[in-house]
C-alpha cells in the first residue's frame, strides 16, 4: 500500500464513527516511531518525548476530522509535533535555566540518551545533529531522514523555500565539520 | 576515516542510538487511547443547546426591557392638545376674573375708603356732638 493509500485508509477508518478507534491505531502504528525520533531529537530525553508525543497524537484525535484531505497527512502530523516541541522547549527552557542557577554550575543534568549497544557512528551524527539551533535541526532530519521535499517542509516550518535549502546546506557544512573534529 | 566526512554515505549504516524502556512502542497506543478516554471523564459535558438557549433569552429580555422603557417614558409625556388649550383657556380665565377683581376692588376700595370717611364724618358729628 503507498503513502497515500494508507493515509486514504485511516482517513475512511476515522471518520466512520464504527471504526474511528481502528482508524486511529493504524494511524499511531504508521507515524508513531518517525515523530518520536523528530521530538526526540529536539528534547533529548525520553520522558519529556513521551509527553509530547502522547500530546500530538490526543491532539490529533481531537482534530483529525477537520483534516482537508488535498494535504498530505503526514505533514500534518509532523507541523503538530514540530509546534507541540517548539512550545514544550519554551516553556522548559526558563525552568532549565533556574535549575541550573540554584545549583550553581553551568551543567547539563546527566541524561542517559544513547543505548549502550548504539553504532558508533549513529551517535556521532546524532550528536553533532544536536549542536544545531533547533528549527535548522528540524529542517536538518525532516529532510535527510524522512526525505520530505522542500514545498512539503515548508508546510511544517514556515519560510521560503530558498531560505530552507540555505538552513540545510548551513547544516550539513556544520555536521561535516562536527565530524570532521572527531 | 573518510566515510565520516560524508553523511549521506553514513545514513546507510545508521541505526537509531536512542535508549528507550523496553516494549515502549508496543504499549503507546493503549498509553494514548487511555489518556484520550481520561480527558472525556474529567470534561464536562458542555450543553451547547442549553447556553444558545440562555443567551437567546437574555438579548430578548435585554430587548423587551428597552422597549417597555422608552414606551412607559413617553407615554407618561403624551399631551392632549385639546385638553392643553382648555386648561389654558381656564388658566387665563381664571387670571382675567382676578384681575378683574382687583381692578374692581380697586375701584370698590377707593369707593369704600370714601365711603367710610363720609361715615366716620357723619358719625363724629352725630355721636360727639
Amino acid at each position: 500500500m503507498t503513502d497515500k493509500q494508507t493515509e486514504k485508509h485511516i482517513l475512511t477508518l476515522f471518520n466512520n464513527p464504527l471504526t474511528k478507534e481502528k482508524g486511529f491505531n493504524l494511524l499511531i502504528n504508521t507515524y508513531k516511531e518517525p515523530i518520536y525520533f523528530q521530538i526526540r531529537r529536539m528534547l533529548s530525553n525520553h520522558q519529556d518525548t513521551d509527553d509530547v508525543l502522547q500530546e500530538v497524537f490526543v491532539k490529533c484525535w481531537r482534530n483529525l476530522h477537520q483534516f482537508k484531505e488535498n494535504a498530505k497527512l503526514a505533514t500534518w502530523l509532523y507541523k503538530i509535533a514540530y509546534n507541540e516541541s517548539l512550545m514544550w522547549l519554551r516553556k522548559n527552557n526558563k525552568h532549565q535555566n533556574l535549575a541550573l542557577e540554584s545549583v550553581g554550575e553551568n551543567k547539563a543534568p546527566q541524561t542517559t540518551i544513547f543505548s549502550k549497544n548504539a553504532n558508533e557512528i549513529s551517535m556521532l551524527l546524532e550528536k553533532a545533529i544536536r549542536t544545531l539551533p533547533e528549527k535548522q535541526k528540524y529542517i536538518f532530519q525532516l529532510k535527510y531522514f524522512e526525505d520530505l521535499s522542500y514545498k512539503e517542509i515548508q508546510e511544517i516550518t514556515g519560510g521560503s523555500i530558498g531560505g530552507l535549502k540555505a538552513s540545510y546546506h548551513h547544516a550539513v557544512k556544520k555536521i561535516k565539520i562536527n565530524l570532521d573534529g572527531h | 576515516m573518510d566515510n565520516k566526512k560524508d553523511i549521506f554515505n553514513l545514513k546507510k549504516e545508521y541505526e537509531n542510538p536512542y535508549d528507550l524502556p523496553l516494549n515502549y512502542f508496543g504499549s503507546l497506543n493503549d498509553d494514548i487511547l487511555s489518556k484520550i478516554k481520561q480527558e472525556k471523564i474529567v470534561k464536562p459535558t458542555k450543553v451547547f443547546q442549553l447556553n444558545f438557549l440562555v443567551k437567546a433569552a437574555a438579548a430578548i429580555a435585554i430587548v423587551l426591557c428597552g422597549y417597555f422603557f422608552v414606551e412607559l417614558r413617553y407615554s407618561s409625556l403624551s399631551i392632549d392638545y385639546t385638553e392643553l388649550s382648555l386648561s389654558i383657556d381656564d388658566y387665563m380665565s381664571e387670571e382675567d376674573e382676578l384681575f378683574s377683581t382687583f381692578i374692581d376692588n380697586d375701584q370698590e376700595i377707593s369707593y369704600n375708603y370714601e365711603f367710610v370717611d363720609n361715615n366716620i364724618n357723619d358719625y363724629l358729628e352725630n355721636d360727639i356732638y
